[in-house]
């Protein structure tokens, strides 16, 4: 194993490239990306404190850990190489199928109290931290949990180029999606 | 490029909040989350030399800005060092917090259908992969979301009755192409 600078252009997402190996198990959303895109643009640093793991396959680089983080890079203007941590050419599959999960794997937990209290200056969405809450802000009482979501949902399925024009749509109609359907159907 | 170095344990300190200018750590673990974690770390240590713990300088100690629960586990397992990268002493103290919360920050989410087609036969639970349903994620996040890369992406709608049939009825067999056209889209 060792860190060393490799050219974006010999990188590879996860694509299911190796025998064995799955392809890169991560979704995320237009939005994320943005933020993940500011988060690297506010702390470069993190990025040599926490190289895109790769594992080099038939000439290529193919991100095992750091997948969405390349794919931020990669639309980045002014970025052509990136430190990266190379795995060992002997890596078992089995050991590069166990590092593809658990380098996104969380063993603990936030301390919500501790944010609430200390980071709170920070804008912790930007941070990754989707699920935080105000301890204050939940509801207390009657244990009126939340309630029972009984609406249908309707599934379209996509191409990539597909998607990325109805999203944009979607933006500039400045709706949800669920809205802005309504509105072009005519409903 | 920084490459880690070994520290023994001995010399590191979970952040408990010592500099007084860096809130403690904000997460919390279980006993039980503990063990889990050394024993992932008995299972990869590829991963731990991969992503070393992120340590500053404090007198001849060091303490742990990234990778405290670890440094807990490394102790109950007797470990005698670990792999570190070292923070200059000099580095900007927001940017030390801010690197704090984004070791930790999860960009993506899990894509539950790859996961379970794909990546069944690795004990995921136990590696603290949570399943968070892509649907409700992006319900709570008012956004579509985006498999990586190549692969055809679903558009979930969710709405009430009677919204809910009259958006199908008009969106009919070919739901895809009704959509495509009404949003003005051009292959």
């Amino acid at each position: 194993m060792k860190t060393e600078s490799i050219a974006l252009s010999l990188i590879q997402p996860n694509d299911g490239q190796i025998p064995g190996l799955p392809r890169n198990p991560r979704s995320w959303s237009v939005r994320e990306l943005a933020r993940l895109k500011k988060s690297i643009a506010d702390t470069p640093e993190m990025l040599e404190l926490r190289p895109p793991i790769v594992y080099e396959y038939e000439g290529h680089y193919i991100a095992i850990g750091g997948n969405m983080r390349l794919s931020v890079l990669k639309e980045t203007e002014g970025i052509t190489s990136v430190p990266c941590i190379v795995l060992s050419p002997d890596t078992p599959l089995r050991k590069l199928k166990e590092i593809a999960i658990k380098d996104n794997a969380k063993f603990g937990d936030w301390d919500y109290d501790a944010l609430a209290d200390e980071w709170s200056d920070f804008d912790l969405r930007d941070y990754g931290i989707n699920d935080f809450t105000d301890p204050q802000d939940e509801p207390q009482g009657d244990g009126n949990a939340s309630p029972v979501d009984d609406r249908k949902v309707i599934e379209i399925e996509l191409a990539p180029d597909e998607f990325l024009f109805v999203s944009g749509k979607f933006r500039d109609m400045g709706e949800t999606p669920e809205a802005a359907v309504l509105k072009v159907l005519g409903l | 490029m920084i490459h880690p170095v070994k520290i023994p344990l001995s010399r590191l300190r979970l952040n408990e909040g010592q500099l007084d200018w860096l809130p403690r750590n904000p997460r919390q673990w279980t006993r039980e989350q503990l063990d889990r974690l050394a024993e992932s770390i008995k299972e990869t240590p590829q991963l731990l030399e991969a992503r070393g713990l992120i340590v500053y300088p404090f007198g001849d100690t060091f303490v742990v800005i990234g990778g405290n629960m670890r440094l807990s586990a490394l102790t109950l397992m007797g470990e005698a060092e670990a792999p570190c990268y070292i923070l200059p002493a000099d580095m900007d103290r927001e940017k030390v917090r801010e690197i704090v919360l984004k070791d930790n920050g999860d960009y993506g989410l899990w894509n539950q259908t790859m996961l379970s087609r794909d990546w069944a036969d690795l004990p995921l639970e136990r590696w603290g992969v949570e399943a968070i349903e892509v649907q409700d994620y992006a319900e709570k996040n008012k956004e579509i979301n985006v498999g990586a890369f190549s692969e055809n992406i679903t558009l979930k709608l969710k709405y009430e009755e009677p919204q809910a049939s009259l958006v199908s009825a008009r969106l009919g067999e070919d739901k895809r192409s009704v959509l495509l056209k009404a949003l003005g889209y051009e292959d």
